[in-house]
Formats: structure tokens, sequence, C-alpha cells
């Protein structure tokens, strides 16, 4: 095992990795930005190296400084997190070049499975369902027409290069098609510097379901059973759970059996997750590989007892995995809420600003992952990610009812969060009985408002704090502690609140 | 119900709890005790009628940021038609800052008004005191009536601000 670690990124889940790698002996490196000159991140690794300005192109995007930052402190390998380089062949093949170890598949296979074209071509090759559709390269708007009436209407348009919804077009029918393929390639072209497009069935009412899997460099490979992510704003997951209300275990086996046979024909080694569509029928289709650890790894922890942070370190390092697929007996329930800086009555966009207060909730069976503490500026640069709440119980009901407890007691003060969204989301009718589907919050929660209150319990709270004055909150609330210096009231005794 | 919460200077009535551990709260008929958290200056435990709620309360530059049970509101004070108006209230509404009888009327419908203009005397603990016109404007309804009891919340005058007064609700947070 080597001995010391870099992390290739930021807030909650740089703090995530380091706290594996500790308990495994493993001294940390954090890397920061400008912004990021007090982040809790920092603090929590046993060295920190400073690289550039606030903007991720000169910072968390920056590949050669990284890799500078890597060799200048003696680290052996570097761990990438998720999002940023994390799944950036260039970045993967240079760590490689320098001779350290990348925590993460190689920058071949990431290569092939990065494309989505590509990824479904391995997929069939692999016996893996695909959606119907057409995943020609070269193909020019003619041939994508006349492809277009073998698959059928609606439709979807995707980037081959694309994500996070970009470079996506739903049509309806054939007229709209010319320009939704115009529209789909300029924008894949501006986002992504590649302006392929490529068409497919569009499944009404579908689960996003994915499959955890290992693999290591000895041919071993297994998975860990399913996440649900259903619960989707803009493109993007808020609510993920495992198992899946939607699976039996003859669907689970298959599901799962489908994504290790990816997993082995692609050549991936160590931790990714295999994406899914589910339509109604229970029949599922390929959707696309993270080549990565996922946002929402540890509602699959929660129910397995696998520290998927250890088994990413121990595959890297060339280790065989300790477990086989009959080990993988996943216990209970487990949910996972991001906490974004984000308003929900805006249509969730980023609230960046101070954190003023934050409290983590207690009680058995969570788990807060947190990349803030009270007074942490939350920047307009980065992906407004606070912290994730997750809950592990007996079953679905309880896991639901533990939750909707931990979030009113989640305290975040100072930037707006989707919390009191979420409990309701939780609450609904339609997620208790299960019936989540990717346009769930669209058909139901569109025109979400907050409830209202106990208005008087606010009204008496603001009282208390003009009565006792601004001395408690002063250091942080008044917005002067950050450019004056560190001003020791906000230093001490708040570092443990949230994390 | 809105993220922001506006709440009239001086509609809480406050006092040191007997034991010297808390304090007592009024709003209206609503009693509250409150007990803050020594561990934690955020935090405080309102009993009402024996059920204990949790809120957790900090000040920012724009009012007061306040958590209960899931749901964060930004409270801000309202200074309607008292002494010390900023000039800043919005509002087409005025009404005592605090309990009070209403002792004389100094304005009718339809008057229009300069800003800072004396409306309403009330007489609260003994002392007089003059709710001024927030802003510019007109007079479009007197509802106070002399000798009567009156509370924060209760529109003693409504008025129209001039035009371009309209309500610069701020973003609420940068």
């Amino acid at each position: 095992m080597f001995r010391k670690l870099l992390i290739a990124n930021r807030g909650e889940i740089a703090i995530r990795i380091m706290r594996t790698a500790r308990e495994m002996g493993i001294a940390t490196v954090a890397v920061y930005s400008e912004a990021d000159r007090r982040s809790p991140h920092v603090d929590a690794a046993d060295e920190a190296v400073f690289i550039g300005a606030s903007e991720p192109a000169a910072s968390y995007l920056n590949i050669e400084t990284l890799i500078r930052a890597a060799k200048d402190c003696g680290a052996e390998a570097i761990h990438p997190g998720y999002g940023f380089l994390s799944e950036n062949p260039d970045f993967a093949a240079r760590v490689a070049e320098e001779g350290l170890i990348f925590v993460g598949p190689s920058s071949e296979v990431m290569r092939k499975l990065g494309d989505k074209m590509s990824a479904s071509a391995i997929a069939e090759a692999c016996g893996v369902p695909t959606v119907p559709g057409h995943r020609e390269t070269g193909s020019d708007s003619e041939a994508l027409l006349k492809a277009a009436a073998d698959i059928g209407f609606p439709l979807l348009v995707k980037a081959s290069a694309g994500g996070g919804g970009k470079g996506m077009r739903l049509v309806r029918n054939h007229d709209e098609l010319p320009d939704a393929l115009a529209l789909a390639a300029g924008e894949a072209q501006t986002a992504f510097g590649d302006g392929t497009v490529f068409l497919e069935r569009y499944l009404e009412k579908a689960r996003h379901v994915e499959i955890q899997i290992l693999a290591d460099t000895h041919g071993n490979a297994l998975h860990l059973n399913e996440r649900e992510c259903s619960i989707q704003r803009r493109h993007q997951k808020i609510i993920e759970e495992t198992p899946s209300v939607a699976l039996d275990p003859d669907l689970r086996q298959r599901m799962g059996e489908a994504a290790v046979a990816l997993v082995k024909g692609s050549g991936y080694v160590n931790a990714g997750t295999v994406e899914f569509l589910l339509d109604e029928s229970g029949r599922f289709y390929f959707l696309e590989v993270n080549t990565r650890l996922q946002v929402e790894h540890g509602v699959t922890e929660l129910v397995t007892g696998l520290d998927l942070v250890r088994q990413q370190l121990r595959i890297a390092a060339g280790e065989a995995l300790e477990i086989s697929q009959a080990d993988v007996q996943p216990r209970g329930h487990a949910l996972e809420c991001r906490i974004y800086a984000e308003d929900p009555e805006a249509g969730f966009m980023p609230s960046p600003g101070r954190v003023l207060y934050a409290r983590a909730p207690h009680g058995p069976g969570l788990r807060l992952d947190s990349g803030i503490r009270s007074g942490t500026d939350v920047s307009v640069h980065y992906d407004p990610i606070l912290a994730k709440l997750m809950v592990h119980a007996e079953n679905r009901p309880a896991a639901i009812a533990r939750m909707v407890e931990a979030l009113k007691n989640c305290v975040v003060l100072g930037v707006k969060t989707p919390i009191a969204y979420m409990i309701d989301v939780l609450q609904s009718e339609p997620f208790r009985q299960g019936d989540t589907f990717t346009r769930f919050l669209e058909e139901h929660f569109a025109e979400w408002q907050p409830r209202s209150g106990d208005e008087n319990l606010f009204t008496a709270a603001h009282a208390l704090v003009l009565e006792m004055g601004t001395g408690a909150t002063a250091g942080i609330g008044d917005g002067v502690a950050a450019e004056s210096g560190p001003d020791p009231w906000t230093r001490i005794g708040r570092w443990d609140l949230i994390s | 119900m809105s993220f922001e919460l506006e709440v009239i200077k001086g509609s809480v009535e406050m006092e040191r709890a007997e034991d010297g551990l808390g304090w007592r709260l009024r709003l209206d008929d609503d009693e509250l005790l409150a007990v803050p958290d020594a561990g934690d200056p955020q935090r405080f435990v309102l009993t009402r009628a024996g059920q204990a709620h949790t809120v957790y309360a900090v000040g920012a530059k724009d009012g007061v940021w306040v958590w209960h049970d899931g749901t964060a509101r930004l409270v801000r004070e309202r200074r309607a038609g008292t002494r010390s108006a900023g000039g800043e209230s919005e509002a087409g509404e005025v009404t005592p800052p605090m309990p009070g009888v209403v002792v004389r009327v100094l304005c009718e419908p339809g008057q229009s008004v300069k800003k800072g203009q004396d409306l309403v005397a009330i007489s609260a603990m003994k002392m007089e005191s003059v709710l001024k016109a927030p802003r510019a404007g007109t007079v479009a309804a007197v509802r106070a009536v002399v000798g009567e009891q009156v509370k924060p919340g209760d529109v003693l005058v409504e008025f129209e601000p001039e035009a371009d007064a309209a309500d610069a609700k701020g973003g609420s947070d940068e």
C-alpha cells in the first residue's frame, strides 16, 4: 500500500476520502484554491498545497499543477474524487506517465467509456441492452432524420460527449427534429468541444437505477447491488436510495450480471457505476458508466457495510478483492439527501454566500458527509453541494421517517437549501408508495411552496437574538471575519458543529 | 408562506423568567418560555403550554436567520410608524410598535401627508408616542379610534405611498 495520497478535489468528498485514508495509515494531502484557503477540507488533511486562483481551470482542473503538487510533496497516488478531473482520461494518463497511481480505471478504459456512443457499442458487444436508437459516428442530418423514423417519437437527441443534460433535446415529432439537431449539436460543441449527436428512444416513465461495481487487477469483479436515483431536478440527482422498490431478486441479479459483464468486457478496474434506465415493464437499458466514485456511494456503504474508498485504495495498490459476490449481503434500507446551497423556490438556482450557522443532526442510523462548518463561504466557483445526509434503517418506511426527522435537525442558516422541499418530497404519497421516476419532481413538485410554519416561533427567535445582542454572532454574522483575518471566536469552538 | 418574514418592532414583550435562566415572551395572546443553550448561543428551546420547540437563530446583515423544524426563514424588522423610522419602510399601513391606547387622531382620509408627518398618537406605559408617516403619500383610511386599546399588527392608518415607492423587496442573500 502507498504511504501518501493527494486528493485532487475539495469539499465533502475530499474530507470523506481523507477519513478512510487516515484509518488506513495513509498520509493525506489536500489541494486548495484561493477561494478555499479557509475551507474545512484543507484542515482535514495532514498537509495542504495551494494550487492557484479560484477559477477551476486555474486550480482544480489544472492537470500540470496537480501533478507538480503531488510530486513536490512526495505523494505516491492521486484520488480524483468526483467531478473536476475524475473522468478526464488525459489526467489519468498524465498521472500514470509520472509514475504515480491514479485511483480509478486506466485512461484507455475511461476514454472508451466516457464517450456515450462508444460506451453503448461496448455494452452491446457485452450483451447489455441499450435504449433503441441510432448511434453511428459520421451520421449527417439526413441519415439522422431517416433513422428517427425507425426509432419513432418521442425521442431524445443526445450529445456523445454530453452530461448533465447539456446537448440534450426531447423531440416529440418529426417537424421538431431538424431544429433540435442543430441546437443540440451547437450546445455540445460549445460545452464539450464535440458536436457529435445521436438519437435514442425516449422512455416516458423510467426509473434511474444504477449498479455499483468493484473490479481488481487480478480479474475479479463483483457488484454491490443497485441504487435508485430517480428523484432529480435539472437532470441531477437529489435523493437516492437502496434498494430500489422496483427490483425483485431476479431483476437485481440480471442487472448486476449485466453490469459485471460490461466491466469484464471493457477491462474496467476499480470502483465504478453502471447506470441504467428501467421502464415500467421491468426492461432495463444501459445508459452510461461513471468511471469514478459516485456522489451517492454512501448509501451502498450503509447497507453493505463496505467502505468503497478503502476498496478503491486497495485495488489501486494492486491488492485483490477480499470479498466474493456471495459475501455481498445488504441489510436494511438507506436513503441520501443532497444538501445544496440552492433555492427550491427559484428553479434551484445556486444560493452562494456565507454559512452563518451549521449543525449536524444526531441519532441512530445517521451519517452526514459535510464540507462546511459555521462560517464557511460557499463560493460561486464550484458545485454548491454542502453536505450529504444519509440514513440507514431496517426498511424503507423507517428510513423515510428517520430521514425526515434528521432533515428537520440538519440546521443550515445563511444560505438557502432544499431541506424543507425534500422533507415534503419524502412525505408525499407517491414517494412513500415508491412510484418514482425521473420526471417525478417536474410532475409532482413543480409548483412547490413552503408550508406555513409556526410564525410566532420565528418572531420570538428574532426578538431573542436582538435582545441578547449580536455578540455571539458578530464574528460570522457581520461578514467582517473573512476580510479582517482570523477572529478567534470564529475559529475556536465552531470547529465541531458540523462534520 | 414566503422565505422572508417581516415582524413589527416591539411586537414581542420580553421579561426575564423568575429563575433567571430564560425569558418569558408574549406575542399577542401567545406565551412562550425561552431557554437559551449555554453551550450554543444560536440554539433556543421555546416552550408553549408544556410543548418544547427547538429553534436556531443567527443575526445577519439583513435580518435574523431562524430555523425551525426544517424550515429556514429570514426574519426582518418592519419599522412602520415608529418615530425613528429611517424612511426605508415600504409599508402602506401604520401600526403601533407596542400595545397602547389611542389618544389622538391627527389625519383624515384623503389627506396627503409628507414623510414624517404625525398621524396618530398613542399612549403606552405612561408615555405618549406619535406614529408618523413612513413616507409621503395619501391617507386611504383611518381605523384608529380615540380611547381604544391597540397592539402591534393592528392597522391604525392605511395610506398609499407615492408612486415609485414600490416594494423594493431585496434579495435574501447576495
